[in-house]
């Protein structure tokens, strides 16, 4: 494990920011981080940086305990912060160079570290520029670049996306991959569930500084229903055809809705050939199918009572 | 390495940021020339001689060794710095320096002298002062040669006879500041508190985008990150100095005297406190505003108070407030070395800007901030 925390709190004043977090992040995977606005994720993230002190709990980066031990782990960390920390009046080479340099590099293995950074977010072409002549996306990406410039061994992602058009989402998301497959253990906090889901080896559900949920994508799924939903939309009938599937074995609710059918069934083999055969003999057009799980918010709803944005 | 990396950014961004060139070094420039020019005539740049000849009157209470020796060899000496007259009537002689007719009165008993000084003509009644501290020097120094060891006092009084016991090697006053002069200094000075602005900013401006939180994630500590960038802001502001004197000398051809590097380590001394200044506001405070908006008060009223626009008077509750701003020793320190060759002002001056230097150092340290960023 290259994260591990317990029992972790901090309070501003009278607001509870994390309360008693408990988390566990194996190493080598995209880690996301996922809950509303004020949860407790920008908290963490920067009592993990040093920024912030924890009022209580215990927390290590690989292996080593923090703070006492906050000079060797720092080293090992790169964060990328919800805001653009960059120098607007250095060019984009100046800004990865100083911060490289804090890092101890110097010499020639600091250029090509640099260099490497600058075409991993392809701005090796506007290396010279100032970030003040650059497009949001390319100010995201230069921040990415800061973060990583050292090649840390675990990066830390707050809330990269936000704010940016989604050609630059896309591309900040690919690259968090490649900086996976190259090793990094990364840490994602974000509040759209899309990203989470897509992104995300593993996410841990945070609300009112607690997590709630952990565990994979799949795992998370079922921790809301054992049952699979279908939704079909045909041309015709209906009524008729939902009245069929009812009768089905298996299939545990069978209503209209939104100008189709939304089958609740326990699963098995064979129910979706039926449900098509029943559409057939009663000569309706099967317009679309399509097999329905629950996403992150139907988690975060049924363990909160509330939706992500709420 | 990383010192060096905090030390060079403050530098680079700063020398990018135009405003840095237009407040530190054409302003004062212009202000210079403007107010030099515009005051000329009035502050001193009178003809040299009736400035330096300063009028004393004396009387003698009693007469004695001491008031022989002062009638020997300062009343009876033709010196075209001064001019001293006897005046026996006591009350007289008062109240001739209160109408301002002399700029000392100086009163010989048998063993000690009292001077009387006009606070009018400031410069003149100093030199009286001098006069009369160089003569009692030497007068000493007789005296405890003849206690002590009589034989040798013949050779002492041959070296006396061969000169009044004036010296005009410590008494070099060939001229007294002049509006430019005077504005070459103070604004010179004034604009190095504006430095400040620049550095304050500089920390502030980093916790406001972010980039202080990247510095303190890595594993550059922030005292270092504290130190270097200050030490950039030393640097710089040392070559701005440096260059407006330049300027001074070659342009408006300002008096700096012959010894320049006391007035350098005055300056050098008010740019090491006003960085540590400019660190801990840029500490302390949240944000660029608050610094220039603080900074653009406090700034003009030390350097009123320290004489830096016009001369304040010596007399009245400003004459003891004014003693509070550090521009006020930083400006005669500057004076008195170059003017009157004196430098315990500048000692002290140096001495008040490395210990505020000092406490603003210890309170970044106190306030728990030398190692974060502290925007928790």
């Amino acid at each position: 494990m290259i994260i591990e925390c317990k029992g972790l709190k901090k309070s501003y004043k009278d607001v509870k920011a994390l309360d008693g977090l408990d988390l566990v992040i194996p190493k080598g995977m995209i880690y996301g981080l996922l809950g509303p606005n004020g949860a407790g994720k920008s908290t963490f993230i920067n009592i993990v940086a040093g920024l912030v002190g924890a009022d209580s709990g215990s927390l290590s980066v690989a292996g080593k305990r923090l703070p006492a031990e906050s000079g060797k782990v720092k080293k090992l960390m790169g964060f990328v912060p919800q805001d653009l920390a960059i120098y607007d009046d250095l060019t984009a080479y100046e800004n990865l160079a100083f911060f490289a340099s804090l890092y101890g590099l110097s010499g020639k293995g600091k250029k090509e570290k640099v260099r490497n950074a600058l075409e991993f977010v392809s701005l090796s072409d506007r290396m010279k520029d100032y970030p003040k002549n650059y497009s949001g996306g390319m100010k995201r990406r230069l921040n990415l670049a800061c973060g990583i410039v050292h090649e840390p061994e675990i990066i830390f992602l707050d809330e990269p996306t936000v704010g940016i058009d989604p050609q630059s989402r896309n591309h900040i998301m690919e690259s968090i991959k490649k900086l996976n497959k190259m090793g990094m253990t990364v840490v994602y906090t974000t509040h759209y569930m899309e990203e989470a889901e897509t992104l995300c080896d593993r996410i841990g559900i945070i609300d009112h500084g607690r997590i709630i949920a952990e565990g994979t994508l799949a795992e998370l799924q079922r921790t809301v229903s054992e049952n699979e939903l279908i939704f079909i939309e045909v041309h015709g009938d209906a009524g008729a055809l939902a009245e069929d599937i009812g009768g089905l074995p298996g299939v545990i609710s069978s209503e209209k809705e939104d100008g189709g059918i939304l089958v609740n069934h326990t699963g098995g083999r064979g129910i979706l050939e039926k449900i098509v055969a029943g559409a057939s003999a009663r000569r309706l057009d099967i317009r679309k199918i399509e097999n329905r799980m629950p996403n992150l918010e139907d988690v975060f709803l049924a363990m909160t009572g509330r939706t992500l944005r709420d | 390495m990383k010192f060096l990396s905090f030390f060079t950014i403050y530098a680079k961004r700063t020398v990018r940021d135009r405003m840095f060139f237009i407040i530190m070094l054409l302003f004062p420039v212009l202000l210079i020339w403007l107010l030099g020019s515009a005051f000329a005539g009035v502050m001193g740049d009178q003809d040299t001689d009736s400035i330096v000849s300063a009028r004393l009157i004396y009387t003698v209470e009693e007469s004695s060794p001491l008031s022989e020796a002062f009638e020997t060899h300062l009343a009876g000496a033709e010196n075209k710095f001064f001019t001293l007259e006897k005046l026996d009537d006591r009350d007289l002689a008062m109240e001739s320096i209160i109408r301002n007719n002399y700029d000392a009165f100086i009163i010989i008993a048998a063993d000690k002298m009292t001077i009387y000084k006009n606070s009018y003509y400031n410069f003149n009644s100093s030199m009286a002062e001098l006069i009369l501290k160089t003569f009692t020097d030497d007068y000493n120094l007789m005296y405890e040669i003849a206690s002590r060891n009589p034989a040798a006092l013949a050779g002492a009084v041959d070296a006396v006879d061969a000169g009044p016991f004036t010296k005009e090697v410590s008494f070099d006053r060939q001229r007294t500041p002049g509006s430019m002069d005077y504005y070459g200094v103070t604004i010179s000075t004034m604009f190095i508190f504006y430095g400040l602005i620049f550095l304050g900013t500089y920390f502030a401006g980093n916790k406001v985008n972010k980039t202080a939180d990247r510095i303190s994630t890595s594993p550059a500590s922030m005292t270092l990150y504290q130190w270097g960038t200050a030490a950039g802001s030393v640097a710089l502001i040392s070559m701005q100095s440096l260059l407006v004197v330049t300027l001074g000398i070659l342009v408006f051809k300002i008096y700096w005297g012959g010894e320049l590097g006391i007035s350098l380590l005055v300056i050098l001394a008010e740019i090491i406190m006003v960085s540590a200044i400019g660190t801990i506001l840029g500490i302390m405070l949240k944000n660029e505003n608050m610094i220039a908006g603080i900074s653009q008060i406090v700034i003009p009223a030390i350097v009123f108070l320290g004489d830096g626009y016009v001369q304040l008077g010596d007399s009245g509750a400003l004459s003891v407030i004014k003693k509070l701003s550090p521009m006020y020793w930083i400006n005669h320190g500057i004076f008195d070395a170059v003017y009157l060759h004196e430098y315990k002002t500048a000692a002290i001056s140096i001495s008040i800007c490395l210990g505020i230097a000092l406490l603003c150092t210890a309170a970044v340290a106190l306030s728990g901030r030398g190692g974060r960023t502290g925007n928790a």
